[in-house]
């Protein structure tokens, strides 16, 4: 056997130097890159002069002020980009936060370069802002693709513009006109926006170009005249006309092969399908991409106040008491969940839970494998209207007739808080978790936005409808709310904020 | 071969240190040198050119403390990992040492490939910068401004953004 002599280890993959002065970028700034060579001397000076002091350096005195640390008695302070090559500097700046990396890079030509490459820009603002839960609603706003070579110091100053404009509860409007009574539901997505309406139609908006691009519903659904045009915002930015009765009008109007014949009362859709729910006592599940209908659910005997699907079920509940779980696919009834002793205003499931909120002023947890009930919470009285679970499935959020939001701990059923401000009944609740924003939405035409974590009021948009508030759902960068005044409305947060195309999804 | 097996290593100032093998390898550097040796190699002392014997002392105190924490798998770049900047009570005392000391410890820690060391001299770097003015952070890091007041200027506008208003 060969005897082998331990060599020195080599560092991994070591970097030069010089490999990040060369890639860093100077948008604004033309700063003279450093002479070849001068590095390295600046490094073996720095590592002789280091020599010097390293017999010395044990000795320990007193805290530093500015820095907390303690320092030896002649060691001094230094600047850490003199010792450490860029690879490490830059692993150090991708602790920062926006604010501490922008001062960071006001230190020095070397902080500057090192502050400035794309690398210490992506670290910092995904830190920030990616999502901390999946996203239902709209877009992520951390742009198209992660991995991607981004403009990371530009979407991250967008990014911060954004929710500047949140903090000072100062967003632009954009109206959707077209519906002819009372919007109940709707769900958007970067591309559009959907809504359901006691007119009976269902309308698809770019929300892009905030027009009306399709119309469903049945032939007598059909609107004649345009929508009366109401009163908007003074912060509004788009209010394109209704097209109803115009030409224009009727090449977007589609009567499907199936349709309901009542108002419109939920939805909710994905890449492949879109559920509604009806006063007609039905839900049709639709292809998202043709909005042809594939199935039609029927067991309820009242109307469907909500819905929800994951990748194998679609739940609806119903005013009749009873909440129906379907199969996705074939649109099979599998189960009905009875225990409710009054309408079930809505429903949402994580996993193999479902929650549900009740007119009979309860809200219950279900175990969707054994099919039945295994919690139930009570609220203050009367009814419950809108409920939600947080991503992780450790909260329950519900509101209702007693203009409180509750949130409750889902394993010990206690009530851990209640959010107050409304002064009308919380018609429509919604958790977005990625962004840690409650959004509440009330008769009292208000609509409320709330820490999920502190509970602390984060905003009030009262009166930007004329009516009252029938959904309220956010993503990132706005609020989409339903009025019964029949409109939807946008609360746009990044509207004209430079960059903010830049946080757009692919 | 045994956790507990003793090991030499040479700082790159010529002095033995004597220390435990699950100690040492906490760096992935020594660990997959070890992997590669024959057993009776590892009897010889592996020579650590790149850092002397006080830092060696002070990166393998760490490791010593932190020796019977799970292996970290390679390359878990997460930006979860990131998020985490909390030290904790331990390793926030082992970091209060000179400045100097500490970047040798994050140089140390970077050439022995020891992960978690490296990421928290960098978070203790970190929190030094954070919530400072460049002024503050000049005067920490006693380091002098060079440029020129156009420059300077012209920087502060294109960092405006950041700062709360």
């Amino acid at each position: 056997m060969t005897r082998e002599t331990p060599t020195a280890p080599q560092p991994p993959a070591e970097r030069t130097q010089s490999s990040l002065e060369r890639t860093a970028s100077h948008p604004h700034l033309a700063l003279p890159i450093r002479a070849p060579g001068a590095a390295a001397r600046a490094a073996v000076r720095a590592a002789a002069d280091k020599k010097l002091r390293d017999s010395e350096l044990s000795d320990v005195a007193g805290l530093d002020e500015m820095t907390g640390m303690v320092r030896g008695a002649t060691g001094r302070a230094v600047d850490p980009f003199k010792l450490l090559p860029p690879e490490l500097a830059a692993a150090i700046f991708q602790h920062l936060d926006d604010r501490s990396l922008a001062r960071a890079a006001q230190v020095s030509r070397r902080w500057y370069r090192v502050a400035s490459t794309p690398a210490v820009w992506r670290a910092v603002f995904l830190s920030q802002w990616m999502p901390r839960a999946p996203v239902a609603m709209g877009g992520r706003g951390i742009g198209p693709d992660i991995t991607a070579a981004q403009q990371w110091q530009k979407m991250a100053r967008a990014r911060r513009a954004v929710e500047r404009n949140w903090e000072a509860q100062k967003p632009n409007a954009i109206y959707f006109t077209g519906h002819t009574d009372s919007v109940y539901c709707a769900q958007f997505d970067e591309r559009k926006l959907i809504t359901g309406s006691r007119d009976r139609t269902i309308r698809v908006w770019d929300m892009q170009t905030y027009r009306c691009i399709k119309v469903i519903g049945g032939p007598q659904a059909k609107p004649k005249a345009p929508a009366e045009e109401l009163e908007t915002h003074p912060r509004t930015v788009v209010a394109h006309p209704s097209l109803n009765g115009t030409p224009e009008g009727d090449v977007i109007f589609h009567v499907p092969s199936d349709y309901h014949t009542a108002s419109i009362l939920c939805l909710q859709f994905d890449d492949d399908i879109l559920v509604t729910g009806s006063s007609d006592s039905t839900c049709i599940v639709w292809d998202v991409k043709t909005y042809q209908p594939r199935h039609r659910l029927r067991y309820h005997s009242a109307g469907v106040l909500d819905i929800c699907f994951d990748e194998t079920r679609i739940i609806s509940c119903s005013k009749d008491w009873n909440i129906c779980v379907w199969d996705r696919a074939t649109g099979q009834l599998l189960k009905v969940l009875a225990g409710h002793k009054g309408p079930v205003n809505a429903v949402q499931m994580r996993g193999d839970m479902l929650v549900s909120a009740s007119g009979d002023g309860y809200s219950k947890l279900w175990d969707l494998n054994r099919m039945c009930e295994v919690r139930c919470f009570n609220s203050q009285d009367r009814g419950l209207a809108a409920v939600e679970f947080s991503d992780d499935g450790a909260y329950v959020l519900a509101g209702g007739n007693d203009q409180l939001i509750y949130k409750y701990s889902a394993s010990t059923q206690a009530c851990i808080a209640r959010l107050s401000g409304h002064q009308g009944l919380v018609r429509s609740l919604y958790l977005d978790g990625a962004n840690g924003r409650i959004i509440s939405g009330s008769y009292d035409q208000d609509v409320r936005v709330y820490s999920f974590e502190s509970g602390r009021e984060l905003g009030v948009y009262s009166n930007w409808t004329t009516s009252w508030i029938l959904a309220a759902k956010s993503d990132w960068r706005r609020i989409v709310a339903t009025s019964q005044d029949g409109r939807a409305v946008v609360l746009d947060f990044g509207f004209g904020v430079e960059g903010v195309d830049l946080l757009r999804g692919a | 071969m045994s956790a507990t097996q003793k090991l030499t290593l040479t700082s790159s100032d010529g002095i033995d240190i004597e220390v435990e093998r699950k100690v040492v390898e906490r760096s992935v550097l020594i660990r997959n040198l070890l992997e590669d040796l024959a057993e009776t190699a590892t009897l010889e002392p592996i020579p650590i050119p790149n850092v002397n014997e006080p830092v060696l002392k002070k990166v393998l105190e760490w490791c010593e403390h932190h020796k019977d924490d799970p292996v970290s798998m390679g390359d878990d770049d997460s930006d979860s990992r990131k998020k985490q900047t909390d030290i904790d009570e331990w390793d926030q005392k082992y970091m209060s040492v000179d400045q100097e000391m500490l970047f040798e410890i994050i140089l140390a820690a970077n050439y022995l490939d020891i992960k978690a060391l490296l990421d928290v001299g960098c978070k203790t770097v970190a929190n030094m910068i954070k919530g400072k003015s460049p002024e503050e952070i000049r005067k920490t890091f006693n380091i002098q401004n060079d440029f020129t007041p156009e420059e300077e200027e012209q920087i502060r506008r294109e960092n405006e953004w950041a700062e709360d208003r």
